[in-house]
Formats: C-alpha cells, sequence, structure tokens
C-alpha cells in the first residue's frame, strides 16, 4: 500500500531546498544543517538523484549538487522509483530503464496483491495517483498545500486553550 | 499590507462555516504562525468565535472576518491565502512574501 518512507521525505526535502536556491549549487552538509536531516542517508540520496539525472554535481570550493531537472516535470512515483531503487536492475538512466522500472512495479504490485482483483486494482488506481501528483505541486512554497482542508476545524474557547497551553508550557 | 484571502479560499471557507453548522456573523478566521518543523514555523488556520483580544489584527477579506495576533501578524503582513482543490488533496496555499525559506516536507518556513 501506498507508503511514503524517510528516504522519500528527505528527497522531497532536498528538492524543495534546491527549487528555493534558484540555480545555486548546495552541498549536502548545507542541507542538512539547514534542514535538519541526516547528512549520512542525504549523501547516498543525492548521489542517487544524481545518477538519475535530477541533479547535477560540480566540483571545486564552490561545488555541490544542482537542481537538473524541472520540478513541475517530475511525478511523485518517479520520485519514489527512484529513491526507493524499485525495479532498478541496470544502473544508468535511458528510456529504457523507465521501462524495466515500470514493469517491475507492475509485478512486483501483482505479487503483493495476489489474484485480488479488488486490491490489485486499488494498487493500480495509487499507482495512477502517485504518477499524477506533481513533485513541484508538493515543495513550492506557493504552490503546495499548507493547510489542508481536513485541518480547518472549529476551536472552542480558543484564548482559554492558548493560555493553559502556555502557563503548562513555562 | 494585509492578509487577503482569494474568491476561492473566502467561498471554501464560508462553505466551511455553513457545513460546520457555525454562525456566519460570529465565526472568524484566526490566522497564525506556530513554532515547529524544520525551518521555523508553521501556519495555523482556525475558525473562532471568541471576541478578538487587544492584541489581535482584526481584518476582512471577500466577507470572512480575519484575526491574527500580532506576533503572526509580523510573520503575515501582505500574505495571501489560496485554496487549492486537486488530485493532490484540497487545502489552503500561503502566498507569503515574508517566508524567506521553505522546507521541503511542507510543515514549515523561515522569515
Amino acid at each position: 500500500m501506498l507508503c511514503i518512507s524517510k528516504k522519500t521525505e528527505y528527497a522531497l526535502v532536498a528538492l524543495g531546498h534546491f527549487a528555493e536556491i534558484d540555480g545555486r549549487s548546495a552541498s549536502s552538509r548545507e542541507i542538512a544543517a539547514s534542514r535538519a536531516v541526516p547528512q549520512a542517508l542525504l549523501m547516498n540520496i543525492l548521489k542517487n538523484l544524481q545518477n538519475h539525472g535530477l541533479l547535477r554535481s560540480t566540483r571545486g570550493v564552490k561545488g555541490g549538487y544542482r537542481l537538473e531537472r524541472d520540478l513541475n516535470t517530475l511525478s511523485l512515483y518517479e520520485l519514489i522509483a527512484i529513491v526507493e531503487c524499485v525495479g532498478q536492475s541496470v544502473q544508468t538512466d535511458c528510456g529504457c530503464l523507465d521501462h524495466v522500472r515500470e514493469a517491475a512495479n507492475d509485478l512486483e504490485l501483482a505479487r503483493i496483491s495476489g489474484s485480488q482483483g479488488p486490491v490489485q486494482a486499488l494498487q493500480f488506481k495509487l499507482v495512477r495517483f502517485l504518477k499524477e501528483v506533481r513533485v513541484a505541486d508538493l515543495v513550492l512554497p506557493g504552490h503546495r498545500i499548507d493547510v489542508p482542508v481536513e485541518h480547518l476545524r472549529f476551536k472552542e474557547n480558543y484564548h482559554d486553550r492558548r493560555s493553559n497551553h502556555a502557563h503548562h508550557t513555562d | 499590507m494585509p492578509i487577503t484571502l482569494t474568491e476561492s479560499a473566502a467561498k471554501e471557507i464560508r462553505s466551511i462555516i455553513k457545513d460546520q453548522g457555525l454562525p456566519e456573523d460570529a465565526t472568524r478566521l484566526r490566522v497564525g504562525v506556530k513554532g515547529g518543523g524544520c525551518s521555523g514555523f508553521s501556519y495555523m488556520l482556525d475558525l473562532v468565535e471568541d471576541a478578538p483580544a487587544e492584541s489581535d489584527e482584526q481584518l476582512e477579506s471577500n466577507g470572512v472576518k480575519i484575526l491574527c495576533d500580532m506576533k503572526s501578524y509580523l510573520y503575515l503582513n501582505g500574505a495571501e491565502i489560496d485554496f487549492k482543490d486537486e488530485v493532490m488533496g484540497r487545502g489552503f496555499v500561503f502566498k507569503n512574501p515574508n517566508a524567506t525559506s521553505s522546507c521541503g516536507c511542507g510543515s514549515s518556513f523561515s522569515a
């Protein structure tokens, strides 16, 4: 079923960082420090994103990684497949790899859901959903949803609860 | 610059107020920021019936009454709140000129 791992979350954090610094390079150290992400894991994730053409690395004092791919053209499905290494049996990125990955995903989905038609149908629907979500809509300020509509609820005695909370945390 | 709601955001808020059976005249939208998240602050939206506090900024945009405490207003002055209804979800989007950076996980920003 649909599950976003920490690796995918950190990849989103990193891509959001690159999108905001407007073409400048950033090192794994810079991102880890400013976004509170473990650097060792982030280094592996960035290397993987570079191998798949999402980032480009530059050497030198001002070196690091920079964004190579327009996040409006990157689906959440593709990012998850890259970060989680789903169905990857070849090293380099090309058109063929996408087919390999997709076919492997479909087989994996079929294996997980067995022969149960409804569950399999749900799996395929989730995959279609992940393919429709653009990474830009998840990470870019002004594009992403900051407050889901489900969070907007009536709060009774707002001031009392705020002052009680402040009292307990003093 | 005040905090503004786009017409679509105001329409959605009026619809939520109606759906929850809240009094349309007395209900206000409280907008704020709170600490937390990897970039410092998160946005908050609540519907309240409380009388405004002395430290609250009182605003109105597209027919929705808005309250914002002074501290939050420092970070939200000039912000526009929009509404999005897309395949990935329904919710409110802050376009905040004071936010100097935001975190990629989408939960917080710094100013």
